[in-house]
């Protein structure tokens, strides 16, 4: 019994490699490639550079809670709250991060601000140009890592003519 | 002490207390919610359930409350029992149905009782999932934070608020699952200890609203043991520091001194440090310069061959002023308040030395069993202290509860019992007092006879006591009332100070524990100082500042030093004006912009207590360090640092030269451990180990992480690392143990809960009790009203009237408009029909116009102005004043 | 005016003046009123507590406590004044007997209340009655009002030098308020909420002064005891089970209503021959003893005689002698829903088992009996219950976690019946047990 299951379990992972090796081969065509990566591929858990999320009405999603940067090991994350009011609303909680910086030169990408936050707010990004031959240019703010605002569709009747 | 089974292990437990208190001590993780070391068991939370067997037979046992059952001997419970564990993590699920689990964006989240709780008993997963209730989060003042949704109920804030701070409003509204804590409406919260609530909260409900403002983590704050220096009892604060900004004060615990609690003054008084109005860096004729130029000023107009005068402060440290007089010579140094002023504090300071009744500590008051207060508002006047003098009231009524054998602990029993009985608490004072609602009987009156008052009870206790002349029956009858209940009682206590600018009150309240004492009675005094470090700086000595008028009068050339004093605010406007203009060169060191720092030639930014370090001596004669959070911006410096001698490297050289010098301040040294200090070759961290950001915070500026400045004045280092591990109490720089992220991680730091922390208590005391001295024989002549003049007094006010917490953004919004309070039946003479009176007085000269305030409580043929808050506030008061109605 | 039923098994004692206008003093005076309270001045202090004891007579108010006992715990001398209470805050859901007692014979409360503050040297004594029954304090206040001007209260009562006052009070309608500590602090204008014990009421109670707190069909029996001799008064019910006892008897049978039978009367009996039956000859459910919050007995259960004991016994409690009985229409889950919608709405908010557990239980409930229950509801349903039962500061909690428990035993089937969008089998068919509380 066994025997014929050793055989099965051979076989079923011969079967992948065979499969595979009639399969075309890809080779990245970075940085000539297309696309904003420029050919380069990654796999959705990928850890590049970091974006700061937004919800869906625009507003960020960070709500300076100092997770992440307590969680950091590298002890790159600096940031200073600041209370929404009525008048100015940045996040939609009481709190949103004033400022929000990144030392690229300290961090790891472990992602574990990743992982402590709460929101969702920090995410890691494909980015990986990172590289610099100024260190000073390494320290990415907030707008640096803020997705873009989410493009805002006009209504439709608006501009129409009555 | 007895011995009880704890999951089989014989430990020692205090039979006195319940088992709550003996596993916490014993150093167990119980989770607790509605129990407070200071206030006792209620039963409500049902968190601290434990196993609880008849006898070593018993296997079965049954749950009870830890804090319901007392720690008799051989008790033997269980806290590890499956049905313990799970009935604990039951309470706990039961709490967050309900439970918004926002703590990303809640001020509490790092420092939450709660979520050290839920961790501790082991719930992670929430099964219910029906939706939460809602509440209406309501404004509660300047201070006070709301967040209904975050309750679980505990009523620790309403038992803190009604019964231990004893205002009303705040309350418990409504039944089942929907009891909502705030007020019948929004607004201010009453108390003058509201600020509490934060701390007695074990959850978000009740906030900071200062620390909103600049929010920070607990983990992420640089922090370090403080003093508060806004009144003078000397209570011990934590300060929290983050990007060079003073984020918050709480509460740190001194078994001596302010136990759990703070006054609002002394915990949100802190913002006073990022005010506008801080001088930041060094100026010239009112232009800035840089701390090279700054010195090298100094030093020529020091080195200039002028007549050098300095004046000293009651709020800065021994140190500064030690600096001050070392540099300037001891009969050149001047005390920089009044003479009146300067009189009464050193006559205290000689009364608590002569002895014979002890220095009360407020640990002292608490535990007194009768009180006379003379001449003071001392809520307003020493916050703390009204908040011991009410739990002191509860101190009789525990004779019936003992001997109902229901244990001092069970605290609704012990109020129950208690009902309206209360210790004996008499008021003499110059007006209503925030204490008059739980007095015996109050007495107002003018200073002269609150002074006479005080001189009878002397006589009535001890005969040899000087006889009060043309006394009236009515007061000897209260002199006699307050003499029998202070001689009945174990503990009686005297309580008096200077806010009746009387030096009479003062003597006559020694005069009362005097005679107390040699009758046996084994009676305290507590003379309140009027400022944080009044008491160091007399015992430093230091001439009366109407000699330096004459010195400076003298030498038309001198050169004058004012060390954080504005002297507006102590002596007469015209007075200073005097003194300023005569002197050649004016140096000023100063925190706060103010009128005597706008015309300083040379004026240089002194350290708040943030940034500096220093010794103040409190009104119990307490020496307490405290030291500097945080290191300023470049220019900034402790003032002794600025007047300081060249040789000295650190603190440690200062303060041992002090003791060289002033024999009398030798022991100041002892306050807390020298800078050479270290646990185990290592300096005790300033930060957290969760300390976030080390290397970014100044990434913008420099990509190098730089190196934590160097502290050569204390064995606290300004980073994270070092040895945290029971840190001595006087450098204990905040509370964190594993497992206990908030306040309450105080437990592992004490040597039995509510006692005094294992590092010892912080400070040296030194008055200690002495048999030297007389009975006071000056009883001033009894009070005559003039037809039309009135008696002007200062009315303290706890907001407003200490110089440097007015200019805390908080506390501004509760100071007071000034006003002149009249009598009813005195200023209806004034008061124009249903608008409100404006009113000019005048005396000595001047002239001031202030709106007219009727005050029923005040006596008839006085005028009172809040203290420190008019422009007529460095006045010699009393004094006789015209009053009229301004057109 | 309430419905007044009768049946030839009744022993009328505490019952014996209802339907006769003993409200009016006249009346109630002609009817041998007020003469207890002589016979108690004549017997003093040691006397009364002695016939009390006597009399084997055990407090109204579901404990069981014996009253003559409970008297002589308050001590002597007291520096404070020591108080009579009367407890009228009847809220048990299934008990109506002292409202009958107010409105019949207010003045036999008030004579209880007399005889209790002689026994114990009170001054004082306070009516409580329940929020709701405002109406019934114009009664009581009209009898008291009656009592001083026949010189039975206020100064030196009866000619006897004593002096005794009484004042009546309603508490806001909170059931809570009927545990007398959580009624003293009502009384004395708190929240009301039990307080921890000890001291116990006969030592420090209301106003910190030594208290008697006792039922109103407790205070209300004591004059007859004295009436009819407290030999007399313990020969009517069985032993340790002194007299006879208001049985308010309600739900599916044919004739509801309030019946005085000797303690021990055989519960089957009671609904059988007294009540006449199960309303049109269905079928017996379960029978709820001694109001809403005792555990729940099944049909084969019913054999007993509803004294103290035997009803502990037969694993429920005689309680306030509220007798629910249920027919076979009767929805078990919608009857324990409607109780716990009762506990959580009551539940004082002090502690969290019974605050959070009563709530959580009134929701799951709620679903439950909606079609929305899952299997595992029926375990955490009893788990949540046990987990307050026996755990909080006051009974409550038990009220609240006794029934659930018992019905969650007794009737699990009928809880599975439930599961998984099932609508519920009995709901077509009616509730006539189950009016709108």
């Amino acid at each position: 019994m066994s025997i014929v299951e050793n055989i099965a379990g051979l076989a079923k992972g011969m079967g992948v490699t065979l499969r595979e090796m009639v399969q075309p081969t890809e080779v990245e065509n970075y940085p000539d490639g297309p696309g904003p990566e420029r050919g380069a591929h990654f796999q959705d858990r990928f850890r590049g550079a970091h974006v700061l999320q937004r919800d869906e009405n625009g507003l960020e999603k960070c709500v300076a809670c100092f997770l992440c940067a307590a969680a950091c090991p590298a002890n790159c994350i600096y940031i200073e709250a600041a209370e929404n009011t009525a008048e100015v609303r940045i996040s939609s909680s009481e709190r949103y991060a004033k400022v929000y910086n990144i030392d690229y030169n300290r961090c790891i990408f472990c992602g574990y601000c990743v992982e402590a936050c709460p929101t969702d707010a920090i995410t890691h990004g494909h980015g990986f140009e990172l590289a610099s031959l100024d260190a000073t240019t390494m320290i990415y703010r907030k707008e640096d890592m803020l997705a873009p605002l989410p493009e805002k569709k006009l209504p439709e009747t608006a501009g129409a003519t009555v | 002490m007895g011995t009880i089974y704890i999951d089989g292990k014989a430990s020692e437990a205090d039979p006195k207390q319940n088992l709550l208190h003996a596993c916490l001590s014993l150093g167990l993780n119980l989770p607790y919610f509605c129990w407070h070391p200071a206030m006792g068991s209620v039963g409500a939370c049902r968190q601290c359930a434990v196993k609880q067997f008849k006898d070593a037979q018993d296997t079965r046992g049954r749950l009870v409350m830890a804090c319901m059952t007392p720690a008799a001997p051989d008790t033997r419970i269980s806290l590890q029992d499956p049905e313990a564990v799970a009935f604990r993590a039951g309470i706990i699920e039961g709490m967050m149905l309900n439970h918004p689990h926002d703590c990303p964006v809640c001020d509490e989240g790092g420092e939450c009782h709660l979520q050290d709780m839920t961790v501790m008993t082991g719930h992670d997963y929430r099964r219910s999932r029906f939706p939460k209730r809602t509440f209406h989060d309501q404004y509660l003042g300047p201070f006070v934070y709301h967040q209904m949704n975050r309750c679980i109920q505990c009523y620790r804030c309403v038992r803190f608020y009604r019964n231990y701070a004893g205002e009303d409003d705040l309350n418990a509204f409504g039944i089942s699952n929907e009891v909502f804590f705030g007020r019948e409406q929004d607004g201010v919260l009453k108390s003058e200890f509201a600020g509490n609530l934060v701390e007695v909260c074990p959850t978000g409900v009740f906030t900071d609203r200062t620390l909103r403002r600049h929010y920070t983590r607990k983990w992420d704050l640089r922090m370090a043991p403080s003093i508060c220096g806004h009144c003078s009892l000397g209570c011990n604060t934590t300060m929290g520091e983050r990007y060079g900004l003073l984020r918050r004060v709480v509460n740190r615990f001194n078994s001596e001194v302010n136990g759990y609690f703070l006054c609002d003054r002394g915990r949100y008084g802190y913002e006073f440090v990022n005010s506008e109005q801080r001088i930041r860096a060094a100026q010239i004729n009112g232009a800035p310069t840089s701390v090279t130029e700054a010195k090298r000023r100094l030093s020529s107009l020091v080195a200039g061959g002028q007549q050098l005068i300095g004046i000293g402060s009651p709020r800065a440290s021994i140190e500064s002023n030690y600096a001050l007089r070392r540099l300037v010579g001891k009969d050149r140094f001047f005390c920089g308040v009044s003479d009146g002023e300067w009189e009464r504090t050193r006559a205290m300071v000689e009364i608590l030395q002569a002895g014979p009744a002890r220095s009360a500590s407020l640990r002292d008051v608490e535990l007194s069993d009768a009180v006379l207060i003379l001449g003071e508002d001392v809520t307003n006047s020493a916050p703390r202290m009204a908040l011991s003098v009410r739990q002191s009231l509860r101190q009789q009524s525990f004779e019936t509860t003992q001997k109902l054998r229901v244990p001092l602990w069970m605290d609704d029993a012990v109020r129950e019992i208690a009902q309206a009985k209360r210790s004996p608490l008499f008021i003499a004072a110059a007006g209503a007092t925030r204490l008059d609602d739980v007095a015996t009987a109050t007495y107002k009156a003018a200073p002269e006879d609150i002074a006479r008052l005080g001189f009878a009870v002397a006589h009535e206790i001890d005969a040899k006591a000087p006889e009060v002349p043309d006394l009236s029956g009515e007061m000897r009858e209260l002199a006699a009332t307050i003499a029998t209940a202070l001689t009945g009682a174990k503990h009686p206590l005297v309580i008096a100070g200077p806010s009746c600018r009387s030096i009479s009150v003062i003597e006559s309240a020694a005069n009362v524990a005097r005679a107390l004492c040699d009758n046996g009675h084994s009676a305290a005094l507590s003379l309140i100082a009027p400022a944080c470090n009044s008491f160091g700086l007399a015992l430093l000595g230091a001439r009366p500042m109407s000699e330096a008028l004459a010195a400076v009068q003298d030498h038309g050339d001198a050169t004058l030093i004012v060390l954080e004093n504005d002297l507006y605010r102590q002596l007469p406007a015209k007075l200073v004006d005097g003194y300023l203009a005569k002197a050649a060169h004016l140096i000023v060191l100063d925190q706060l912009g103010n009128g005597t720092t706008a015309k300083a030639e040379l004026l240089l930014p002194a350290g708040t207590f943030a940034e500096s370090d220093g010794t103040l001596v409190s009104n119990e004669g307490r020496a307490q360090r405290f030291f500097q959070v945080f290191v300023p911006e470049d220019g900034i410096k402790e003032s002794w640092r600025w007047l300081g001698d060249q040789s000295w490297s650190s603190l440690d050289d200062v303060l041992s030269e002090i003791g060289t010098e002033i024999p009398r301040l030798a022991s100041v040294i002892g306050a807390a451990p020298l800078s050479s200090f270290r646990i185990a070759g290592a300096k005790i961290p300033r930060e957290p180990h969760r300390y976030s950001g080390r290397t970014s915070i100044t990434a913008n500026i420099s990509v190098v992480e730089p190196k934590p400045p160097d502290d050569p004045d204390s064995s606290l280092s300004y980073s994270m690392e070092g040895a945290s591990i029971q840190p001595p109490a006087a450098l204990q720089p905040f509370f964190w143990a594993p497992g206990w992220n908030s306040i309450q991680a105080v437990n592992k730091f004490q040597s039995e809960i509510g006692e005094a922390l294992r590092g010892g208590v912080p400070g040296v005391r030194l008055f200690e009790t002495s048999t030297g001295g007389g009975y006071f024989d000056g009883i001033p002549n009894p009070f005559t009203r003039r037809t039309q003049e009135w008696l002007l007094l200062p009315i303290e006010h706890i907001f407003g009237s200490e110089e440097l917490s007015a200019h805390a953004s908080s506390i501004a919004e509760l100071v007071t408009e000034p006003y002149l309070a009249l009598n009813p039946a005195d200023a209806a003479g004034f008061l124009a029909e249903g608008k409100p009176t404006v009113v000019e007085v005048a005396f000595g000269g001047l002239k001031q116009r202030v709106p007219l305030k009727v005050l029923a409580e005040l006596p008839s043929g006085l005028a009172g102005i809040p203290a420190g808050l008019t422009a007529l506030c460095g006045e010699e008061l009393p004094a006789w004043c015209r009053i009229e109605r301004a057109s | 005016m309430a419905y007044l039923v009768s049946h030839p098994d009744e022993v009328k004692v505490v019952s014996s003046r209802f339907g006769k206008g003993a409200a009016s003093i006249e009346t109630y005076l002609a009817l041998d009123g007020y003469s207890s309270a002589r016979k108690a001045i004549e017997l003093g202090s040691d006397g009364i507590i002695a016939e009390m004891k006597a009399s084997n007579l055990r407090g109204r108010g579901g404990a069981g406590f014996p009253t003559g006992l409970k008297w002589s715990f308050v001590p002597k001398q007291s520096a404070k004044p020591k108080y009579v209470l009367l407890n009228g805050d009847e809220s048990e859901p299934g008990t109506c007997k002292d409202r009958l007692i107010f409105e019949h014979d207010p003045h036999s409360a008030i004579e209880g209340v007399i005889i209790a503050g002689l026994a114990i040297g009170a001054r004082m004594g306070f009516i409580y009655l329940r929020g709701e029954y405002r109406y019934l304090l114009t009664i009581m206040e009209r009898a008291i009002d009656e009592a001083y001007a026949h010189g039975f209260l206020g100064k030196n009562i009866f000619g006897s030098g004593i002096d005794f006052d009484i004042r009546s009070h309603t508490g806001a309608g909170a059931y809570e308020v009927g545990e007398e500590s959580a009624l003293m602090e009502s009384l004395e204008g708190k929240r009301g909420i039990p307080r921890i014990r000890p001291p116990f009421p006969a030592v420090v109670g209301l106003y910190g002064g030594p208290t008697v707190i006792n039922n109103a069909e407790t205070l209300a029996t004591v004059p007859h005891v004295f009436r009819i001799g407290a030999a007399e008064y313990a020969k009517i019910g069985t032993e340790r089970n002194g007299g006879t006892r208001l049985f308010c008897l309600s739900g599916n049978v044919e004739r509801p209503g309030v019946y005085e039978l000797p303690m021990g009367y055989n519960l089957k009996k009671m609904i059988y021959e007294v009540g006449g039956g199960i309303a049109g000859g269905r079928a017996l459910k379960a029978v709820v003893p001694g109001g809403a919050s005792t555990p729940v007995l099944l049909p084969e259960e019913i054999d007993i005689g509803m004294d103290f004991d035997q009803v502990g016994k037969a694993g429920s409690m005689l309680g306030s002698g509220g007798v629910v009985v249920l027919d076979d229409r009767v929805c078990i889950v919608e009857f324990a829903l409607r109780t716990m919608r009762f506990y959580q709405h009551e539940s004082c908010g002090w502690c969290i088992p019974c605050r959070e557990g009563t709530d959580w239980l009134k929701k799951t409930l709620t679903r439950f009996h909606a079609g929305g229950g899952v299997a595992k509801d029926i375990d955490n349903m009893r788990y949540l219950a046990e987990n307050i039962m026996g755990r909080t500061l006051c009974p409550l909690g038990d009220a609240a976690a006794m029934p659930t428990i018992g019905f969650l035993k007794k009737f699990r089937k009928e809880f599975e019946d439930h599961l998984d969008g099932k609508p519920c089998a009995y709901a077509e068919q009616g509730d006539a047990a189950l009016a709108p509380a």
